[in-house]
């Protein structure tokens, strides 16, 4: 009897405590979602982005993919195509992950197939015709949607060109003037950058070299040494881009892998090759792979530590508007070695090259609400995102963007006292000063009868004092 | 004697003082040196007021201005750092004044240092009250307003320190040089002691379980 008690008793003991130890959250994904506080600290979020499934060739039908390397979503033809290298093909599917064409060869007008030799790079433009870089070709190929060859693009001829140029094209994007950007493996000048017809006009974008202390020091040796021996040291190179994006608005965004101190791994070039973008991420995560960009929202991949990243254009949103998550693992959500990244209706779609499989990506309600907040707050328009800001506060309340969000929308509302209670719980000294400038003027301006009142009536008693005390002391001395 | 000489301080002249030499530093710190005049409590409350101050820096500087962790704000290591950061300087001085063999003794030399820290301390309160008034654009003023805290304390130390030790203007540089020397070599000793002291109780501590274990 006694015994049965006490099993009893540790039942309900092991009961009440299981949940306790589980949240919800946490059995659902295998990594834990964060952001970072005013102190860029790491602080925990709830998920922005959920993995709901993954797809791999089997589930297509049409065999595993072989170290697959570029993922590509044409928004206009609703078409996503996917580069799989190993296999020398490029497969096209709809939005709901059905095959719809396999592509392994492009075929020539006069009926000779240019099969593929190690494709990497696809990009396809609105009226669907295809660029595809073979790295094994060591070409350039277009094509129509059904597979027609358009042209075999020259290999680029230059005097700007090294001599032992080795054209290695890697990924491609085409500007909706027709022009071509293309990213050569081992080319560090910047993108190739050519006309519609296909000849070199220069490089494009070179990123900026990076000035680590080292660097510096051995600037120093340079211009104190010979130039002989100056010439026998190591060269400065600016870093190598990785990937690149073409944004709605016709910006180019480059990822570069390998930067020593975080800077420069991700730039927004404009038409004219200028970087525009003033980020600089976190220390951790110094290896980008891909990145996409919507309405200002942009999502990176990281190889190295499998993370996904997303982030903003803002210029004064800084370190807090990141949120992480991912890792490296076997386990849904994680990665082996993720190499593209696609988005579709906010969705994401990480293309693992190891694990030979599309993960899918869905937005939570807190990253929906997230997404339309940043949406608002980018095109300027604060006031429409006090109601998304507010949601996103009841779900996470250490997210520090949301009342940056807020501050801003009362600020912009001429309310500047609510702005200050909001920028100060974002810590954002900066939108505290104005606001706070804002504030005192209105103090001192609604203060400022009173003052002057004040003020006179002292001045006016002082005086006539005075003149009181002198009429006495004249009197004193009359006496 | 010292007890009886504390007692016989006029403490209220000590502070009246201490603001007469912020203005007049030569005659100030020749009564000092001549007239035996100035107060070890009113320099202890001075001493009070600095440490008091950079613990308001922490805590009551204006949010624009404040780049503080509220987290890692901890009074105990403030405390530690400014007395135990005017003590190394204290002692570093006189010693580099006894090699020196300089005329200061050990009160003026106390003195003095306290008087160092009074500019200092007063723009610093000044500054921490005003940034909770002023936004970021009023800030240069705000700095500027520091720096003439720092530029008047150090006037007052030179003109102290060559009154007090009765140095020669060379002297009173090598003088300042050798205290700065003195601080980084008794900071060296106190990390010495320190790594030392840990060793020992671990040693201790050691044998002390393994006898147990063997008992």
């Amino acid at each position: 009897m006694k015994k049965r008690k006490t099993v009893a008793i540790l039942l309900l003991c092991m009961i009440l405590l299981v949940p306790t130890f589980a949240r919800a959250e946490d059995s659902e994904v295998p990594y834990q979602t964060y952001t970072y506080d005013r102190w860029s600290n790491p602080t925990p979020t709830p998920n922005a982005y959920l993995p709901t499934r993954s797809i791999g060739g089997a589930q297509l039908g049409c065999g595993n993919f072989n170290g697959a390397q570029d993922l590509f979503y044409s928004e206009a033809r609703h078409e996503l195509y996917v580069v799989d290298s190993g296999n020398a093909r490029v497969l096209v599917l709809d939005e709901n992950f059905t095959l719809l064409r396999e592509l392994t060869a492009f075929v020539g007008a006069d009926g000779e197939a240019l099969a593929f030799s190690n494709p990497q790079g696809v990009f396809v433009q609105d009226d669907g015709s295809i660029y595809l870089c073979d790295m094994g070709r060591q070409q350039v190929l277009e094509a129509d949607g059904d597979g027609n060859l358009i042209r075999v693009l020259p290999t680029p001829s230059s005097p700007l060109l090294p001599e032992n140029f080795n054209y290695l094209p890697t990924k491609v994007v085409v500007d909706e003037n027709d022009r071509i950007y293309i990213l050569s493996r081992g080319v560090y000048q910047g993108l190739i950058y050519l006309e519609p017809d296909g000849t070199f006009i220069k490089f494009f974008g070179a990123n900026e070299v990076e000035m680590t202390f080292g660097r510096r020091v051995q600037k120093l040796w340079k211009s104190i040494l010979s130039d002989q021996a100056a010439a026998s040291m190591q060269s400065f190179n600016p870093i190598e881009y990785s990937n690149l994006f073409l944004n709605g608005e016709g910006y180019i965004f480059a990822t570069a892998a390998g930067s020593e101190n975080g800077a420069r791994v991700l730039t927004q070039l404009n038409p004219l090759g200028i970087n525009v973008l003033n980020w600089t991420g976190g220390s951790e995560t110094l290896l980008y792979s891909d990145v996409v960009e919507r309405d200002g929202i942009i999502v990176l991949l990281d190889t190295n530590g499998g993370y996904l990243i997303q982030t903003t254009v803002q210029r004064d949103a800084g370190l807090s508007m990141q949120i992480t998550f991912g890792g490296i693992g076997q386990q849904l959500g994680l990665f082996q070695k993720p190499v593209s990244l696609a988005e579709i209706d906010g969705n994401l779609y990480v293309l693992d090259a190891e694990k030979n499989t599309i993960t899918e990506f869905v937005l939570t309600d807190f990253g929906r609400e997230i997404h339309s907040a940043i949406t608002y707050y980018n095109q300027g328009l604060y006031a429409e995102s006090i109601e998304p800001w507010k949601q996103v506060v009841h779900h996470n309340t250490n997210y520090l963007p949301a009342y940056t969000g807020l501050g801003k929308a009362y600020y912009q509302m001429h309310d500047y006292k609510t702005a200050m209670y909001y920028f100060k719980l974002a810590g954002d000294r900066q939108n505290y000063s104005l606001a706070f400038k804002e504030y005192s003027l209105i103090v001192m301006r609604d203060a400022f009868p009173y003052v002057a009142v004040g003020l006179i009536v002292l001045v006016a008693a002082a005086l006539i004092l005075g003149r009181i005390l002198k009429k006495r002391k004249g009197v004193r001395h009359g006496t | 004697m010292e007890r009886k000489l504390l007692l016989r301080e006029d403490v209220g002249a000590g502070f009246k003082h201490i603001f007469y030499t912020m203005i007049h530093p030569v005659n100030g710190f020749d009564q000092i040196k001549w007239e035996k005049k100035g107060s070890i409590v009113a320099c202890a409350a001075i001493l009070l007021v600095f440490f008091l101050t950079n613990v308001f820096e922490q805590v009551l500087t204006g949010f624009i201005f404040n780049t503080y962790n509220p987290d890692r704000i901890s009074v105990p290591s403030i405390f530690l750092i400014t007395m135990g950061g005017f003590a190394i300087v204290y002692i570093a001085n006189w010693a580099a004044g006894s090699l020196q063999f300089s005329e200061g003794e050990n009160r003026d030399i106390f003195i003095t240092l306290c008087y160092t820290l009074v500019p200092y301390t007063i723009f610093a309160l000044l500054h921490i009250f005003l940034t909770n008034f002023a936004n970021a654009e009023v800030g240069a003023f705000l700095v500027a307003l520091r720096v003439i805290g720092y530029l008047w304390s150090g006037m007052i130390l030179i003109v102290g320190m060559y009154y007090v030790h009765q140095f020669s203007f060379g002297g009173l540089l090598l003088n300042l040089l050798l205290t700065v020397i003195g601080v980084a070599i008794i900071l060296f000793l106190l990390l010495l002691g320190y790594s030392l002291l840990q060793q020992i109780i671990t040693f201790v501590v050691t044998i002390y379980n393994e006898i147990v274990f063997r008992l």
